[in-house]
């Protein structure tokens, strides 16, 4: 036996050779990947010893919500909330559908984590370490530049919320969500948790009892925000949850901009994050809600967001999500009055050990009211990508149009993408139409960029580019670039 | 998942029927026998969907499910079954007498059943014990004659009862068309409840056509399953026209490499009728191709609601796949439910999905009104129009006019208020 074995090694000794200079090549390439992966993620996964100045236990108990409750020195009604939300929790079971959530203990999540400081509005008071944090999140930089207004939460507690005074004299509100339960109170009771309420479903009821932080918004009637809002959310305890409330309230005719930035350094364990946004879009004005969310891979992220669009109103939806180890998110939109319309824009890039279940809902519920849909999904290295939604027609939406489109690319069969779209038509006078494509980058591409003088990398880079970039020009500059060196980056040593 | 759990009851459940035998004076009257199977399963505590009439039972539809709110995932299945006796009537086949034909199923050659996809286990076991019209068709090696194997099952008032289990093996090389006819008389209270099952060996051709033309009173559910090996093809062509609450699906397995699959479906909704269908091709074999199609007429308070999916399975490279739905509505209180899924395990494949629904083209109704027909007249060649290339798949001319003159006829009663 060992005779043969031998004679064959020598046999085949150049066989032997040019595998072993494969295997080195794709270890090379291995160790690249490894080095690029860990530069991407070095900009986000950088973390800090917790300095929280208090921690609830883990778990969740009525007594634990209304500590929350207390130390925030909020009005009674706001306790009640929170207690009924904490009821309606324990009472809903977990959802039936969607990516498992098998690995989430709620028992393990820390609901609350209240970093050692108050919220300031100059970023010289925010304690050292925190402003680092944003500083290397770039932030402060960008709040200079080109933004109206910024809201920053570490862990459980917005650390920093800021406007330009010339904002704030027309009127404008922008601040933090505990601030506007104290000093808005009456416009944030009639709609805090009206549009989402706690029956909604469990995490949502979740949110309810132990929301904080998040940002509030109020633009005035006729005012144009002409540069955005920005609120970025950092999670950085570990095993801890995290739980804010964004409400904006867009009044008639005015329009704005709000974006929303995510992101939390990697632990071995799970993080859950269970935020509400509930936006309010009044007669004829608009709204553009844009989220990059690259939460790092221990994350659940069950989030919930809604719109309800007056007359005339626009919802602009952009979503783009990266992050994550399993995402539910589905930003739905009502369109409550006559020819509101909402558009949705959104992008997954799903990859090793992620499941992404993203997509949108829309009720056409008023006359003449229009949707568009345009959904891209990527899902590389065993990834899952899935698109769900559902598009609602109601019998008085009468002359109502709704229009999806929806593309998945595959980069390798370890992957999934799926597409589960449900339409419920209920009125004839509309038309709705709906298109889904799976598939991956094709050979004749490739080849054709490759006589052009390509590499083959540069030609898969270059259509995976131009797949996305539909909703990489719906993003503010930066996030356009960055969404593309994030590509780069995932794509770098996956073929060959 | 939901099959695994399914078919291990359905094991449990023969274990148990020696004993619930004994058990079973505690039924109550009149409850089918399907019926005190499917809640000796699902217990008591299982929550029925609002709107579920008095002899159905919720059966999950979809393959994932998706949030309750688009009420896609569920639908009620009618689980009243009939007196066992058989049904009479036989199968008319073409002249030569090759086809291998039985009344039994004892000899089907049974490794997979497509058709138990869709098909609780509780009411496969009860097709397998109440069938009263079996059909076992073999057709052998090199088999190509054109004229179709006809079933013309009518459902009268003397026997109104029909529970047909039918199996269709095709032999390498065979092609063949085997058309089943369901028909009953208008205004009887007739139940049909049904199973067909295709077995494509290597290169056979099979095509089924099943159109559903019941009277309005009709219990109509139906299931389909086909099974395609290597070079196989599977055509289906599936008219849901009549009945009052149609339920059918239809599972089509492409298993071996570069087998095909074409799925056409037509239906028509009116009045207060209620259609469910769940459609599913499955790509398991490499180079496998696959269309579905369908075509639908909707009017009144007609409710309807179709689920299609395309799975890739992983390792179905070269594969390709594409389903359209096209609806057309013709009166504001229709409901029109669709969930046009697509399941993708797999990189090397093209997947492709369209769906239109919408009211007629007011300018062509004009044009052809301006030419002299009424609104009605118009309204029904624009309908017919909408059907008739599903419609002309069908090999029987007479089964043809009789969906064109049902569409004509409900365009007639319900398309004026439109």
């Amino acid at each position: 036996m060992e005779k043969t074995g031998n004679l064959k090694n020598t046999g085949n000794h150049t066989d032997q050779m040019a595998k072993d200079r494969k295997a080195r090549e794709a270890e090379k390439l291995e160790r690249q990947k490894a080095m690029l992966e860990e530069a991407d993620r070095e900009r986000f996964d950088f973390r800090d010893k917790d300095q929280s100045s208090f921690k609830t236990e883990k778990g969740l108990t009525s007594e634990i919500v209304t500590e929350i409750s207390k130390m925030k020195n909020e009005p009674d009604w706001m306790l009640q909330h929170r207690l009924r939300s904490l009821e309606i929790y324990n009472r809903l079971p977990m959802p039936d559908w969607g990516p498992s959530l098998d690995e989430l203990h709620m028992d393990d999540i820390v609901a609350y984590v209240k970093p050692n400081t108050n919220m300031k509005s100059d970023w010289n008071q925010v304690p050292g370490y925190i402003k680092d944090t944003f500083e290397r999140l770039g932030i402060p930089q960008a709040e200079q530049k080109s933004l109206a207004g910024v809201g920053a939460q570490y862990d459980s507690e917005v650390v920093y919320h800021n406007i330009r005074d010339e904002l704030s004299k027309q009127g404008v509100i922008y601040t933090d969500m505990e601030t506007a339960v104290r000093e808005h109170e009456d416009m944030v009771r009639k709609l805090f948790m009206k549009l989402v309420p706690p029956e909604e479903h469990k995490f949502v009821a979740l949110h309810g009892a132990v929301w904080s932080g998040g940002s509030f918004v109020y633009v005035p009637e006729g005012v144009h925000l002409e540069f955005p809002l920005q609120s970025y959310f950092r999670l950085n305890a570990a095993g801890a949850g995290q739980f804010e409330h964004t409400l904006i309230v867009v009044d008639k005719g005015a329009s704005a901009h709000f974006i929303e930035g995510c992101s939390a350094p990697g632990y071995n364990m799970l993080n859950l994050h269970a935020g509400c946004v509930e936006l309010y879009v009044r007669e004829g004005a608009t709204l553009r809600y844009s989220t990059i969310e690259n939460w790092s891979k221990n994350m659940m992220n069950l989030n919930t967001k809604r719109a309800v669009v007056e007359k005339n109103g626009t919802i602009e939806w952009i979503s783009g999500t990266f992050g994550s180890h399993v995402t539910m998110l589905y930003p739905s939109s009502i369109l409550k009055g006559e020819e509101a319309r909402s558009t949705f824009t959104g992008i997954s890039f799903s990859g090793k050990g992620q499941n992404l279940d993203t997509g949108t809902k829309v009720v056409h519920a008023a006359p003449n009211t229009y949707s568009t849909i345009h959904s891209r999904s990527i899902s590389k290295d065993g990834g899952i990508a899935v698109y769900r939604s559902t598009v609602d027609i109601l019998p008085q939406a009468v002359g109502s149009k709704s229009s999806a489109v929806c593309e998945s690319l595959m980069m390798d069969s370890a992957s999934r993408s799926d597409t589960i779209p449900s339409l419920n038509i209920r009125t004839d006078a509309s038309d709705v139409g709906h298109e889904a494509k799976v598939g991956r980058i094709s050979d004749e591409s490739v080849f054709y960029l490759m006589t052009r003088g390509l590499t083959e990398q540069e030609a898969r880079a270059m259509i995976v580019r131009g797949f996305v970039e539909p909703i990489s020009r719906e993003l503010p500059l930066e996030y356009a670039v960055e969404m593309n060196r994030l590509i780069n980056i995932e794509l770098d040593g996956t073929i060959g | 998942m939901r099959q695994d759990t399914l078919k291990q009851n359905t094991r449990d459940q023969r274990a148990l029927k020696q004993d619930t035998k004994r058990q079973e004076t505690g039924k109550r009257p009149n409850q089918s026998v399907l019926e005190q199977d499917l809640e000796r399963h699902q217990g008591p505590d299982m929550e029925q969907p609002q709107g579920l009439g008095e002899h159905e039972k919720k059966v999950q539809r979809m393959q994932t499910r998706t949030w309750s709110r688009s009420y896609v995932n569920d639908a009620g299945m009618a689980v009243s079954g009939p007196d066992p006796g058989s049904f009479p009537g036989d199968a008319a086949i073409p002249a030569s007498g090759r086809i291998i034909q039985e009344q039994s199923l004892d000899q089907v050659p049974m490794e997979e059943d497509a058709a138990g996809f869709f098909l609780p286990g509780e009411a496969g076991t009860f097709l397998d014990q109440y069938a009263n019209r079996r059909h076992y068709l073999r057709i052998p090696r090199g088999y190509t004659e054109q004229d179709p194997i006809v079933l013309d099952l009518h459902l009268t008032g003397e026997n109104p009862d029909l529970v047909d289990d039918v199996f269709i093996e095709a032999e390498e090389d065979s092609r063949v068309t085997v058309l089943i006819n369901y028909t009953s008389e208008e205004g009887q209270k007739v139940r049909h409840y049904g199973r067909t099952r295709i077995l494509a060996h290597r290169n056979a051709h099979v095509k089924l056509v099943k159109a559903q033309v019941l009277g309005k009173t009709a219990a109509h559910t139906d299931f389909i399953g086909g099974i395609a090996e290597e070079g196989a093809r599977l055509d289906v062509v599936l008219a849901e026209i009549g009945a009052r609450n149609p339920f059918s699906s239809c599972n089509l397995v492409l298993k071996g490499e570069g087998s095909e699959a074409e799925l056409d479906a037509v239906y028509l909704g009116d009045g207060q009728r209620s259609l469910d269908m769940s459609c599913r091709v499955e790509h398991r074999g490499k180079k496998t191709l696959s269309r579905i199609t369908a075509k639908g007429v909707l009017l009144e308070q007609c409710k309807k609601t179709f689920r299609d999916t395309l799975d890739f399975i992983s390792g179905a490279a070269g594969s390709r796949g594409r389903e359209e739905e096209n609806v057309l509505m013709l009166s504001p209180d229709v409901r029109n439910l669709s969930a046009p899924v697509m399941l993708c395990g797999e990189e090397n494949v093209e997947g492709d999905h369209a769906l239109s629904s919408g009211r007629l083209d007011e300018r062509i109704l004009f044009y052809l009104m301006s030419r002299g027909l009424s609104e009605v007249e118009a309204k029904k060649l624009l309908a017919e129009a909408a059907v008739s290339s599903v419609v002309e798949k069908i090999p029987e001319e007479s089964i043809q006019n009789r969906i064109r003159e049902r569409v004509r006829k409900a365009i007639e009663k319900g398309g004026q208020m439109a």
